[in-house]
């Protein structure tokens, strides 16, 4: 739903058009079917067969061909198809002669049928007011030939109420559009400027949740092994990550960070993550075929990569173990990557809420990415996650960010 | 989310609302004018001036339940009052034609034949094109009988089945027409898809300035610690004590961060354990955003409140806004439509206080 003023009128158009084709088609095809029935029994077929009735054939075919005219020409061809359509009437008034059992009046259906369809193609002329106006031309025209020529040719002048009610039809049509226009401009900004406020707010949203990853992974990591260490003399590894961390928070842009965006290969950001664990002090044994890792898009790597590396780190702190296992999996659609370590467990529902790690680092990483995450784990029993990643990049995933 | 029909109204419903209402009001009263002015020019045909009256008074009928049942509070226009506008207009042509019999001097300029053609235009933008069409072709079958039935009592003579021709096709020819308008309508809206909000070109800055705006809250504290720690080379006491510190203080930054959801940022007070909030979409969120922006008088001393309760896939948003003043119907009557296609079920009530909306909320995940 994108609402639009130029779409909708485009769309309306568009039906218009369709539509007026389909009733001076139909118009035309089903007055002449109506008229040889009643000459057929009085004149034989080379009666039914008049020119009048080769004139609405030829209006027919006109109105068809009208509609395959680009759109820069179709006012100047409206014009002309108008006057041509105009004489037509007139020849179809001076050659049809209807039986003397019938309605002797220029309102007689033989005309009436005609005189709608020529305001149906009317419609065709144009945007906004042009079917209007042109409709209205159509009327006075066709009705000042009946008027005049009429009577010569044996028909008294009848009010056509039909033809009427088919220009009150396209005047009304034509009024209601510019109306309905004109009282939806004030509601379509507010929506507009609604789904503009929307969008910046949702984009906000998740620079916020790709920030606080970011954060979560690197500051709040490092504060907490700090935290936890020993005072004395820093290892190198530490001082390693320590500075890491510091020239990413110097980094203008975060995506475009060198060590973000640059990814090793085979295996990239998981052959990384797994570097980083191994730095860290567990032992990681990997199974399967990593290599299937690099025919995912950047953008999903990046998210597996980020997930992964946060999943080793909380075995770092939590498990209490030195060792873990990744499996690679490839599949039909995505690839898998299991983690399994057989420390301390725990129990995913009583996980503290305030607790960023699986939730913000590993599960909404990998879900914004369209993959899923479960996890299997029970206190004293070890802990395994599989994280599964589509082959194709989310839209609106962007770039990455770990 | 309900099924969304192939129509105008649910499809485009911002759009399509005001044209809808108006084309039933215009339509209405276009039939009503043409019944009783050709009434009043051909009333030598009259047999039965009561059937007669009862037929135009069954076309305002038909006008006033095109007009009720088109109005956007009602939105949107179901399959029953397409069958019930339509059947009694039908009925309108009947009793004319009743109320004609044996005076009638022709079928094709008698008002109903005007009159039907206009509901169909008016039903267009409403209903699916097929369902456009079937009725379209109801009618012709119901008017072509009629025309038939009645030849015999028509003052000028033509063969039955040319007679029903010709009023078959003021009811088929417009039939297709309205239905050929609503499925070329909806195909080019379905092709184009519209503006887009200007907002990717701006997604780079927001993402860069939520970077920065994280970056200003570590500076403070967090990159002077871990320079400190990095150039000593080694970790004091007091160093792991600001660095629990800090620790306990980031996460709960974060966590605020993470926990301000869309309709905290619009100003509601939002009770939403299950996080139904976040689930919503991107048309949800936008037609409810909407509604707020459409509610000209806001009252800025009371926060609006928020709840939303459900169950897997399916939640209850009750939205309470605080006006100053009850707003008009005018100013509600565009969004209902967009809620009602984007949401489930919607109620929307006011007061001299506040706006409450009360809708089912359907979520993917």
């Amino acid at each position: 739903m994108q609402p639009g003023p130029d779409r909708y009128a485009r769309a309306l158009t568009a039906g218009l058009r369709s539509g007026a084709l389909w009733y001076a088609t139909l118009t035309l095809v089903m007055s002449t079917v109506a008229i040889a029935e009643v000459l057929l029994p009085e004149n034989g077929l080379a009666g039914v067969v008049t020119p009048a009735i080769g004139t609405a054939v030829a209006a027919a075919a006109g109105l068809a061909l009208g509609l395959r005219i680009p759109r820069r020409l179709r006012r100047i061809v409206a014009v002309g198809a108008f006057l041509v359509m105009e004489a037509g009437f007139a020849f179809y008034l001076a050659t049809l002669h209807l039986s003397s059992g019938l309605d002797q009046t220029t309102a007689s259906f033989g005309f009436s049928l005609f005189k709608i369809a020529l305001i149906a193609y009317c419609v065709n002329s144009g945007r906004r007011w042009a079917p209007a106006a042109f409709s209205i031309a159509v009327v006075i025209v066709c009705e000042t030939l009946c008027a005049v020529l009429g009577p010569r040719l044996g028909y008294a002048w009848g009010f056509d109420g039909a033809e009427f009610g088919a220009l009150g039809i396209v005047v009304l049509a034509s009024i209601g559009f510019a109306v309905a226009r004109y009282r939806a401009e004030a509601p379509r900004r507010a929506f507009a400027r609604a789904a503009d406020e929307d969008a910046l707010l949702h984009t906000r949203a998740i620079a916020r949740s790709r920030a606080a990853r970011v954060v979560h992974d690197t500051v709040l990591n490092d504060l907490a092994v700090l935290a936890t260490s020993e005072p004395g003399p820093i290892a190198p590894a530490l001082a390693a990550r320590l500075s890491a961390t510091l020239e990413l928070l110097a980094t203008p842009d975060w995506d475009e960070a060198p060590a973000l965006a640059a990814v090793p290969r085979p295996g990239g950001a998981v052959a990384a993550a797994v570097e980083r664990a191994s730095a860290a002090g567990i032992t990681v044994r990997v199974d399967g075929e990593l290599a299937a890792l690099d025919d995912l898009p950047p953008e999903v790597h990046h998210a597996l990569g980020g997930a992964v590396d946060q999943c080793l780190s909380n075995i770092v702190r939590h498990a209490g173990t030195d060792a873990a296992e990744l499996t690679v999996l490839p599949e039909t659609d995505g690839v898998s990557v299991m983690i399994t370590d057989d420390g301390a467990g725990f129990d995913e529902a009583s996980v503290a809420p305030d607790r960023l790690g699986l939730a913000g680092s590993v599960r909404a990483r990998i879900e914004d990415a369209g993959g899923t995450v479960r996890v299997f784990a029970r206190p004293g029993v070890g802990t395994t996650v599989l994280l599964t990643v589509p082959r194709t990049a989310t839209p609106g995933l962007i770039g990455s960010d770990a | 989310m309900m099924q969304l029909e192939d129509t105008l109204q649910q499809q485009d419903p911002l759009d399509a609302a005001e044209s809808g209402r108006l084309f039933a009001i215009g339509g209405a009263c276009l039939a009503l004018l043409t019944a009783i002015g050709v009434t009043a020019v051909e009333a030598d045909e009259i047999a039965s001036w009561p059937l007669e009256i009862a037929a135009i008074l069954l076309v305002a009928l038909a006008g006033a339940a095109a007009t009720v049942t088109a109005s956007p509070f009602r939105a949107p226009f179901r399959l029953r009052s397409h069958v019930l506008v339509l059947g009694v207009s039908l009925l309108a042509f009947l009793l004319d034609e009743l109320a004609q019999l044996g005076a009638n001097g022709l079928v094709h300029d008698d008002w109903g034949l005007v009159t039907v053609p206009i509901f169909l235009f008016v039903v267009a933008g409403l209903r699916p094109p097929q369902e456009v069409l079937a009725g379209g072709l109801v009618a012709a079958v119901v008017v072509g009988v009629t025309a038939a039935v009645v030849s015999q009592f028509v003052a000028l003579q033509v063969p039955p089945f040319a007679r029903a021709s010709v009023a078959m096709t003021s009811i088929v020819a417009p039939a297709c027409a309205a239905a050929a308008f609503a499925r070329a309508a909806l195909r080019r809206l379905a092709r184009d898809p519209g503006p887009r909000a200007g907002i990717t070109t701006v997604a780079d800055m927001v993402r860069l300035s939520v970077q920065q705006e994280t970056i200003a809250r570590l500076e403070a504290e967090v990159v002077p610690l871990l320079s400190e720690i990095i150039a000593d080379g080694e970790l004091h006491d007091a160093d792991g004590r600001r660095a629990r510190v800090l620790a306990t203080g980031l996460r709960a930054a974060l966590l605020a961060d993470l926990r301000r959801d869309w309709l905290a940022e619009a100003g509601f007070a939002v009770t939403d354990r299950q996080g139904y909030a976040e689930r919503m979409n991107q048309e949800q969120r936008t037609a409810i955003r909407s509604l707020v922006a459409a509610l000209p008088l806001l009252d800025p001393d009371r926060p609006g409140i928020a709840v939303l309760v459900g169950q897997d896939l399916e939640a209850v948003l009750e939205l309470t806004i605080p006006v100053r003043i009850r707003p008009p119907r005018a100013a509600l009557a565009p969004v209902i439509p967009v809620l009602r296609t984007v949401l489930g079920h919607v109620d929307l009530r006011s007061d001299d206080h506040a706006v409450v909306l009360v809708a089912e909320v359907p979520v993917e995940r």
